[in-house]
């Protein structure tokens, strides 16, 4: 098809025309019938091919061709240059024009309106993008450009992967592989509230929010026999206030006293004798601390132990 | 690594309570606070009037939260934040000791003693009898207990006269010779 826009040339002109002497011969006297000849008709003749060549070419850039819809394959034509091949029904191929019929420069839009993937196949052995033809996902649109060889896209969107150096905002992301990303954002990400109500499906969940569900442990501690802490989170500090009975502090309160406390004691502290040991709350945990006990079975007595673990499930203020 | 230290108070009965900071909360505190979301999207507001609500002056709440959140202080005045926060205010005599300080054996535990004014930690013999006996005691019946299930020894309990053991658990003069005072016929309980 080669360029849209064909120049125009002024025919019938008389680019040499006789010379004035400044005689006064029939030759040189000024009349419309030889004017007419020699300006105004060459430039309405080149004026209107103008026009026309200017019409067809509109008509061959992208929009300028309309649009054609088909539900099956489409094998477009050279006749389809600036044109939109918008196809309906999944598993369709729109087959490319012949380049080199077309040749360079040739232009045509494919979108994928159905709801499955379609193809873009080259005509022949040309390749589009360096492949014998591309997949469309749905709702994916492309142009297509020629080098008079093979067939080029621009826009479309990659089957195998997507890297964006940007934001990407949109209603609905689907992906069988993998989404990768350096961060994630918006209403993507679980709210607080939504943590703490725990009833979402759809959203992610970052550190930020994650200790506010309600099956994670908001604190947890590892001490010895003398409250000192080997391992802790959200905890400020052990109280010793007696054998076997030591307060663990909550760097944050809970929203109030109904929450629960897990402590399990580990081995005997006391004496040779194998001791079987349990550990409970001293009273309702407070918003801030919990006592925990440590009792030997036998008889009761509150008694140290090697270590003690305890962890603390519940809302936090 | 900083080496920790605690805070040792007397309760209103004489008793010893010992407060043992976190190595987590010692480098919030001095350091630059907490990372983001460490604690989850508190309503620091909340932590406050809870604290507040539990008998913790506002202003040492109001401290901690800050301390939370963008840490800055000084290790003394992190152990002091801790004291004002995580120790009840009618303890008395609180001070802040190296753990190598404390009392290693810790027998007596419930029987250690203190002034209100602060200063060493002794032990109440009077409380630290009771501890013995009850030891010893418990000691028997556990040893009985276990024979019962013993081929050979089923039928054989452990011979011991607690009269005799109470009689001189109430003569012992101190926490040394009370300590001493354990049946021959069971394993000494270090």
């Amino acid at each position: 098809m080669g360029a849209p826009f064909s120049v125009t040339s002024i025919s019938g002109y008389n680019s040499n025309p006789p010379s004035d002497d400044g005689t006064q011969t029939e030759a040189n006297r000024v009349k419309w019938s030889t004017i007419k000849t020699k300006l105004p008709d060459p430039i309405k003749t080149a004026y209107e091919a103008s026009e026309t060549a200017t019409l067809a070419a509109f008509a061959k850039i992208i929009g300028g061709n309309g649009i054609t819809s088909t539900a099956g394959s489409y094998s477009a034509l050279s006749t389809d240059q600036g044109k939109l091949i918008y196809a309906t029904g999944a598993g369709a191929t729109i087959s490319t024009p012949d380049a080199t019929d077309v040749d360079d420069p040739f232009v045509f839009g494919v979108r994928n309106a159905s709801a499955g993937t379609i193809t873009i196949d080259g005509f022949g052995s040309q390749t589009i993008d360096g492949a014998a033809n591309v997949t469309m996902q749905s709702g994916d649109g492309t142009l297509l450009f020629t080098d008079g060889t093979n067939w080029f896209t621009t826009g479309l969107f990659p089957a195998s992967s997507l890297t964006l150096s940007g934001t990407l905002t949109a209603a609905t992301v689907t992906a069988t592989g993998a989404l990768n990303g350096a961060t994630i954002g918006g209403s993507m990400v679980a709210t607080v509230a939504e943590m703490e109500t725990a009833g979402v499906t759809d959203k992610v969940v970052t550190p930020f929010t994650m200790n506010r569900s309600p099956g994670v442990a908001k604190a947890f501690v590892k001490y010895d026999s003398s409250g000192s802490v080997s391992a802790s989170h959200n905890i400020t500090s052990v109280t010793d206030g007696g054998a076997g009975a030591l307060t663990p502090n909550w760097a944050t309160d809970f929203s109030s006293a109904n929450y629960s406390c897990v402590a399990t004691p580990s081995a005997n502290n006391s004496g040779s004798t194998a001791t079987s040991f349990s550990a409970q709350l001293g009273t309702s945990p407070a918003a801030g601390s919990a006592l925990v006990y440590t009792l030997r079975f036998s008889d009761g007595a509150q008694i140290d132990v090697t270590s003690t673990s305890v962890g603390a499930f519940g809302d936090q203020a | 690594m900083i080496k920790l230290r605690c805070i040792v108070s007397t309760r209103p009965d004489g008793g010893v309570s010992i407060t043992h900071p976190s190595a987590e909360i010692m480098a919030i505190f001095t350091l630059g606070g907490a990372p983001e979301g460490y604690f989850g999207r508190l309503d620091w507001d909340a932590q406050i009037a809870s604290m507040t609500g539990r008998g913790i002056r506002e202003s040492v709440a109001v401290r901690h939260v800050r301390a939370l959140i963008s840490g800055g202080l000084t290790t003394a005045e992190a152990y002091e934040l801790i004291r004002d926060r995580d120790t009840a205010s009618d303890w008395s005599g609180k001070e802040l000791w190296a753990r190598a300080e404390l009392p290693a054996d810790r027998w007596f535990r419930d029987a250690w003693h203190r002034s209100a004014n602060g200063g060493p930690i002794v032990i109440n013999l009077s409380r630290a009898k009771s501890i013995q006996f009850r030891e010893i005691k418990n000691a028997v019946d556990s040893e009985n207990k276990r024979r019962q299930s013993d081929l050979e020894l089923f039928d054989i309990p452990v011979a011991c006269d607690l009269a005799f053991f109470r009689e001189r658990i109430r003569k012992a003069s101190d926490e040394r010779e009370l300590r001493r005072i354990w049946p021959k016929e069971l394993a000494w309980m270090s």
